[in-house]
This record gives C-alpha cells, structure tokens and sequence, in this order.
C-alpha cells in the first residue's frame, strides 16, 4: 500500500502514459495526487482499523499485566516490561517450558503437513495435466476438501478418529483385526498424527490447485523439444517443470507455511478448547493462556513473539526466494 | 506513551461502534417506561427451552411493573469470554447471571453493581436466602455484587435395577462402599472378555467436572484449592490424596473406563448410564436428559462421602445474579432482580428447569412442595447442609482451569498406557497459577 501511494500517477485514472504528453502544471499534479489520496483513504482507514490497531494493541498487551482485575481499566493496567516474555521464555517454569515445547512441535508440525501435502499436490498436479478420460472428475474430487468448510470436515474426522466408535477404529480393530485394543486418536501421542492428517488433508487441495495452475502456463513445447533430446520424465520434470513454476512454488510454500505456523481451526474443532499435551501448536497455546487460565500478558508476550518470528522467516524468505520486482515478467 | 493512548482511544471507541452497530444487547438508554437488557445462563439442553420459561417469568415481570425486558440465552461454554468482552468494553447488558464459582473472579473485576444497604433491604434481605448459597455469592469481607439465582447440588444417580441384578441393596453411603460397589457393577455381561458395563462414568475430559470432582474429594480429605492467604494449594497432601481417590476410579480400582478419558461433555457420560453402560453417575442435574430419552430407571442418593472425612456433597453450583455497574437502568434492574428471585418466580423457574430454589420459603410453595419430585429433599439436604462454596478469590478461574486440566491430563496419560503421575501434574498445574 505504502508504494500505491508514494506513486499516486499509478492509481490514477491517467488516459495515456503521462510520458507522451506536455509536461504538466503542477496544479493538475497536485490535483491527481490528491484524487489518488481520497480513493485509497478507505482502504488505509479499514487496513487501520482492522489490521494495524488490534495488532498494536496486542503489542501493547505484552508489555502490561492485564488479567480480570486490570481488565475492565486497561488502559491503566500496570506496565511491567519485559516480565511476560521472562515468563513466557524461562525454560524452567511451567509456561515457558510448554511455550518452548510448542514452538518445536509447531515447527515439526509445519514442516511435516507442508512437505506431504506438497508432494501430494505435486504429483496430482502433474499427473491431471496429461490428458486422459475422467481428468475433470479427478480435478472436482481432488478439490472437494477445499470446498468442505474446516469446520464441517474437521468435525466429521472428529467422530471418525473417536476411540469407542469411530469409523477408523472400526476399520482398524473390528474389520482389519490388525490389533485388539482400540487406539486412541483424540489423546496421547497418536493425536498429533491425527492433527497432522487432517491438516494434509484440508490443506493439499489448495496446494494442489495453485500447482495445478502454474502448471498450465508451462509451454508444451519446451517438454517437446526435451523429449526429442532424449530427456526422461523424471529429467523433464527436474530441469524443466520445477525451474519454470518457481515463483508461483516460493509464494505458495510462503503462503502455506505462515497458514500452518498459525493453525487453530483444526486442534480447537478436533480436540476442543484444550488440545492434548502432545499436540498443543502455538496458537492454541496463546488460546488457552489468554482465554482459559485469563493470562493475557503470557497470551500477548507469545503472540508478540509468534508475530515477530514469521515476521523475520517471512522477510528473509521473500528476500532470497521470491522473485524480484523485474523478474516476475518470465 | 500519549501516542499509545490516543491510538488505544481510538480503537476503544471503534469497538464501541462495532459492539453498538453489531449486538442487540448493547441495550437501550432507558426509555420511559423502561427497558432493560438481560443475559441468562442457559439451562435446559436447547436455547429454546431456556428462553421459554425465562419468557413467561418476563411477561408476569413486564405486567407488573411495566418494564421491557430484552433477553438473551448464553450457552455456559460462552458466558464467561462474553461477560468479559463486556467488561473490558463497557458495552454489556443492565442484569446478568453468573456462574457461582466466578463469584470471586467477576468482584475483581469491579464491573458489578454493590447490593448492600438500602438496595439489599429492599431485595427482601439476606435472611430469605438459603444461607450456604447466600454466602457463597460474597467474598467474605468485602462488598457484595450479587444474589443467588438459582442452586444446584451434585448428586449420585444410580440404576436400581443394575444394583438388584449384582445383589446390592442401599446405594453407596461412603467413598469405600462406592469403590466396592462399584466394582461389583463392572462386568463382562455378554462373556465376550470385554467388560461392557462400569460402576461408574464420567466426563473425564471435561476441565469443569474435574475440577468440581477434585474440589468436592479434596474438602472430604480436609483440603483446598487455596489456603488462609489466598496461595493456590493444588499440590498439597490432602489435594493429591483427593484427585487420586478420583482418578483411581480408572486406574485402579478400574469401575470407570478408560475410554472415558475421551468424553468432554458431561451430556455424553449420562448417555453411557442410560444406555445401561454405567451404572453409577455423579452430576448436577441429568434428570431433564432422563426424560427427554424416556429413561426412568433410575434412582438418587447423596453423594458418597470419606467414612472419616468432612461431609461436603457437593460444591455451591448454579447460577447468581447481579446488576453491571454501568447500568444506566440501575433501579429498573435491581426491580428485575427482585421479581426473579421472588418466592413464586424462584418456585416457578426451579420447577421448570429442574434446579433448586435460592429462597428458602420457595421449598413451601405448592409447585414444589406437592410436586411428588422425590429428588428435592436429598438435593435439598445437600444444599442446605452438606456444601461448601467454591473458593472466593480472584484467580479462582484460573485455578479451575489448571487443576481441571491435571485431572485431564492425568486421566488420559493413563488411558494412553502413560503415567497418570497425580502428584507431578498437580503440581505443575500449582506452578501455572500466578
């Protein structure tokens, strides 16, 4: 937004390119400008109020000691530094030991549903871009999960994954046999596999479209041309498919990570307020800080620290990975 | 600094806008007349049933006085991050009800209305009130902001006929003949090797009924959640002592299943005793799930007690009321707050909802006292005789949350083949509460 408006000429509704006309009085400039000011003022107020605000408030709540008793005065809650993150990051005390887990098994938790559900994107994209007969129904059903609203699937896994008559238990000890007592899949170490495949499960259909998307604008010839030097498949997809859909790759690998980084739809709808020890992410940890023991200030202090760190990933990412301004023309 | 706040202002007053434009119950600068605003606690299954009675309550309250009352039901999930949404922006409704074990919490938070003096006085005064519940809608010593609305005990449900098929004759009196009891009710009744009926079910993944459980045990084996000076005691002795009383129902006595450590609402355990699955429960009021799946085997008794422990029952539950201070409707309220806690209108809301009046004249009225309702007089007994308020400081919530969540956890590490380690969870949970 800040580059909308430090080049206002863009946003304006300017008929031909300013280049092929006279040089222009500075009243009709200030006039474009201001034009330009008015038409994203509405933006500007709402990216405020909706975004910037509640975000500095959330800062601000790290940094005071904000619980029932300061609430209903919060302006005037004591300020008290840096103690929530002292809290929040000694390994030793009971918050900051689970705070500290959680952001390891966040990040294992990010790297394993991306991974797969890249993989499985990748290989469904690819294989839907050949032709053949019933491609279109593939495509429709690889994207059903992405139709179902998160809540109404995630609740279906719910009764699915239920130790005493879950469909999946069903399958596993009444049909398959492959075991005699009922695992559970809500609680205990099983419950972070299961958060893991209902994240793969609603995310790689997103995954999977946008491959499917960027895979579309690979020219049919280059693959051609490849083939008739004798590459291989697999060679093709190396040298040929994964170099010319990067930039479309980086965003979604971008896009993706910072959606899991910050998951909460699915552990609140599948395990309820309060998500079994073995797989408490980040962001329902800051739920249940803020809004299950009224520990705002270690909420604030942990969401402080959540944003500044895929703040920094993010920076770094766009800076190295993503293509640059020019580049995006290829 | 004064840039901070400036912004904070701004964004104060936008949620002001927000909450105005966007919730009915932002409510009404007092019309001639009068109009109030009113948040109920829901207390049948659906929002409908609640809102029916509460309806017809309102209409005998609006013929009377002339005042209009505009409700709404909140489910007990939501009440507390909606009151506190209120508190924190100063948008709520003019009368609100509250749970009884946050009667401590909410007076910290100094959004509530003082009852004392005059205001109390014209309520009726205290002595109408049950005394026990009364007193557990004060922190003693400091100001009173709420009355008793409605009461509720924890009882034991049993199945009489499940009792008679395994010999048993009397419902457990103590915690021992309740173990033993119930291990002569877990049974393999269809000789496949699975034990497909328990003495007992519970919610075990439901932080609330855990900690009441731990609550109620611990004031049996003579401890508390905190001491004399308000510092959390959820690891002392007599606390571990109780919660592994509660959690040994699975892991070693085994008369609870294991599969229980799943269930997270109290609704799910009281289908397992109706289904024949369980044979005891412990709950507040599952009498209106009774009726509503037809299911009339069954029986109450007090809950089971220590042989030489205190005699708490139950813990103080069910709902006060109370007036927000930044009611601009502050007489109309306190009107409202008269007429509900009325001798009829307490009669009528008990019987309806199937929980206990707060007032004590309310027992004679004749929709209680003929209404041939054989679980009145042991809830009643307990009420009166055998309860103890949850504990009235201001961090009680939190501890609820945090003992509620070790009992959980203790639970489900066992059910999961772990270590259900009552000690090193509890005191964990001790170290959270600040």
């Amino acid at each position: 937004m800040t580059t909308t408006a430090t080049r206002p000429d863009t946003a304006a509704p300017s008929p031909a390119p300013a280049r092929s006309q006279l040089p222009r009085r500075g009243t009709q400039q200030r006039k474009d400008r201001r034009l330009a000011y008015l038409l994203i003022l509405p933006a500007v107020l709402l990216e405020l109020l909706i975004h910037i605000i509640p975000m500095v408030l959330g800062v601000w709540i790290a940094f005071i000691e904000l619980d029932q008793r300061s609430l209903r005065n919060w302006l005037q809650a004591p300020f008290i530094g840096l103690d929530n993150f002292a809290r929040g990051l000694d390994p030793t005390s009971a918050i900051g030991s689970e705070f500290l887990g959680s952001v390891g098994r966040t990040a294992v938790y990010v790297v394993l549903t991306l991974g797969v559900s890249w993989v499985l994107a990748m290989a469904a994209a690819v294989f839907l871009t050949s032709s053949f007969k019933g491609r279109g129904l593939l495509r429709t059903l690889f994207l059903v999960p992405y139709a179902i609203p998160t809540y109404v699937g995630t609740l279906a896994w719910g009764f699915m994954l239920n130790q005493q008559d879950g469909v999946v238990n069903q399958v596993i000890v009444d049909v398959l046999g492959l075991t005699n007592d009922r695992p559970y899949w809500l609680i205990g170490d099983n419950s972070f596999i299961s958060l893991v495949v209902v994240s793969i499960w609603s995310m790689w259909p997103f995954a999977f479209l946008m491959l499917l998307a960027a895979l579309q604008n690979v020219p049919t010839e280059v693959y051609e041309a490849a083939s008739l030097d004798g590459a291989s498949n697999w060679k093709q997809f190396w040298t040929i498919t994964l170099p010319m859909i990067r930039h479309a790759n980086a965003a979604l690998v971008l896009i993706l990570g910072l959606w899991l980084f910050n998951q909460f739809n699915i552990p609140y709808v599948l395990f309820g307020p309060q998500s079994p020890g073995q797989a408490l992410l980040i962001s329902p940890l800051i739920y249940q800080n803020s809004f299950l023991l009224w520990d705002f200030g270690a909420g604030g202090a942990m969401s402080f620290l959540l944003l500044l760190a895929l703040l920094v990933v993010s920076v770094f990412y766009i800076r190295l990975v993503l293509p640059k301004g020019g580049e995006l023309d290829d | 600094m004064t840039r901070m706040k400036t912004i904070a202002g701004a964004a104060a007053a936008a949620a002001v806008v927000l909450a105005a434009s966007g919730c009915s119950a932002g409510g009404d600068a007092g019309a001639e007349g009068g109009s109030i605003t009113w948040w109920a606690t829901q207390q049948t299954a659906t929002i409908g049933d609640s809102e029916a009675a509460y309806q017809a309550a309102i209409d005998r309250f609006s013929d009377e006085t002339g005042i209009e009352v505009e409700f709404e039901v909140i489910p007990w999930a939501d009440l507390y991050n909606r009151i506190l949404t209120a508190v924190s922006s100063g948008t709520g409704p003019d009368v609100l009800n509250i749970g009884t074990t946050w009667t401590g919490s909410l007076h910290d938070t100094g959004a509530l209305a003082t009852i004392e003096g005059e205001t109390l006085d014209w309520l009726g005064g205290s002595d109408r009130f049950v005394p026990a519940v009364y007193e557990a809608a004060q922190v003693p010593g400091e100001t009173q902001d709420a009355v008793p609305f409605l009461s509720n005990v924890y009882s034991l449900y049993y199945n009489p006929t499940l009792f008679a098929a395994a010999g048993i004759a009397e419902p457990p009196a103590t915690w021992e003949e309740f173990v033993s009891v119930g291990q002569q009710l877990t049974v393999d009744t269809d000789g496949d090797g699975a034990i497909d009926q328990w003495g007992y079910s519970g919610a075990a993944a439901n932080v609330q009924q855990n900690a009441h459980m731990a609550f109620i045990l611990g004031q049996q084996f003579g401890g508390d959640f905190v001491d004399d000076e308000g510092e959390s005691t959820l690891d002392s002795d007599e606390q571990v002592e109780a919660v592994e009383a509660y959690v040994g129902l699975m892991t070693d006595s085994q008369i609870m299943a294991p599969s229980n450590a799943e269930i997270d609402l109290g609704a799910d355990a009281v289908d397992q005793f109706i289904n024949g699955d369980a044979a005891m429960i412990l709950q507040q009021n599952p009498i209106e799930q009774f009726t509503s799946r037809d299911f009339s085997d069954w029986a109450i008794a007090p809950t089971p007690v220590l042989a030489d422990g205190e005699d708490v029952e139950s813990m103080i539950a069910g709902t006060n009321i109370t007036v927000l201070v930044d009611s601009p409707n502050q007489e109309q309220a306190f009107q409202f707050v008269e007429h509900m806690t009325s001798v009829e209108e307490q009669a009528e809301l008990a019987s309806a909802f199937g929980l206990l009046p707060v007032v004590t004249d309310a027992y004679d009225e004749p929709l209680l006292a003929d209404s041939g309702d054989t679980t009145l007089e042991v809830r009643r007994d307990a009420q009166a005789d055998a309860s103890a308020p949850f504990p009235l400081v201001g961090n009680i919530g939190e501890i609820e949350a945090a003992v509620g969540n070790a009992v959980r956890e203790s639970f489900q590490a066992y059910a999961t083949g772990g270590d259900a380690d009552v000690a090193g969870r509890l005191a964990a949970a001790n170290g959270q509460v600040r």
